[in-house]
């Protein structure tokens, strides 16, 4: 839960990869982030339950990065976005952390229940749903300086002989 | 370039086959694409073109999700806006072959009970 310029290098078991904020990132941060659970055994399911995740979770960085400088009307440097795998007996960790200067949880706007009526007319507002079914467990922390989402998927394994 | 958009005429249909990823990087592509499939005038046959007319309405739609390899929150936005899109204009909106993988993302947000779901691009054009 530290600034990710002060996390430094990556320890065993761990895999970094720190990307601009841009969109075309985006399918570089899946893909090592399923390369890593694949290659640890994370049985498929939960891999691509993990892709979708971190795509959110990585998507809502660059969104933070870009509303920043809507606000601002100046772009400036592209920010940074972190995503640190850690694999652990049981579970695989994945933290995306962004220096976007935060959020306010009440400016995320409405979320789309799956039953909603109007669900049709929503162009937005599934992330935060789709990283909660998919995720076990995910939390969000915020402050000036950036947001951290980490999200925890709990492993069936392929069996040996799979 | 991000990824390849197909855009193509199956009789009164416009299919649009997106191959690779859906996501923030694609969909801003997906959506121009679309526009300007349904802006041109239709390639089809005279018959085709003179029903679509006679109907008064919109272009009928196809996303033949069957090159989709992955989809997240923002695909399936965009996926939304053409549907919004094609049936505000009085046009169908159909999608064809999801992988039973894309298909689990439209269905835990409920998005499967709101769009007609073909098992082909043939029997999603067919009538």
């Amino acid at each position: 839960m530290t600034d990710p310029a002060d996390r430094g290098a990556a320890a065993p078991g761990e895999v970094v990869l720190n990307v601009p904020a841009r969109p075309e990132y985006l399918s570089l941060v899946r893909q090592v982030v399923a390369v890593v659970a694949t290659a640890e055994g994370v049985r498929d399911d939960r891999v691509e339950a993990l892709r979708i995740a971190v795509s959110e979770a990585t998507t809502n960085a660059m969104e933070s990065y870009a509303a920043r400088a809507a606000d601002r009307d100046d772009p400036g440097p592209v920010g940074r976005i972190e995503v640190r795998a850690v694999l652990h007996p049981d579970r695989v960790v994945v933290e995306v952390g962004d220096e976007a200067g935060g959020f306010e949880p009440s400016a995320v706007g409405d979320t789309v229940a799956p039953d909603d009526p109007g669900r049709l007319d929503a162009e937005r507002g599934r992330g935060l749903a789709l990283m909660g079914h998919l995720a076990d467990e995910w939390d969000i922390t915020t402050s000036d300086a950036g947001t951290l989402v980490r999200l925890v998927v709990r492993t069936p394994w392929r069996s040996p002989q799979a | 370039m991000l990824i390849e958009i197909g855009v193509r005429t199956v009789g009164a249909w416009l299919v649009v086959t997106p191959v690779g990823d859906l996501d923030l990087a694609s969909v801003p592509q997906l959506r121009q694409e679309v526009m300007a499939g349904l802006a041109a005038p239709p390639t089809a046959d005279a018959g085709s073109r003179a029903r679509v007319d006679g109907r008064g309405r919109g272009r009928d739609v196809v996303v033949d999700l069957g090159s989709v390899d992955f989809i997240d929150s923002v695909g399936l936005g965009g996926v939304v806006a053409v549907a919004k899109r094609v049936r505000g204009a009085g046009g169908r909106f159909r999608v064809a072959r999801p992988e039973p993988r894309v298909w689990e993302v439209f269905r835990i947000v409920g998005l499967d009970a709101v769009f007609d779901c073909f098992p082909s691009v043939e029997a999603a054009t067919g009538d």
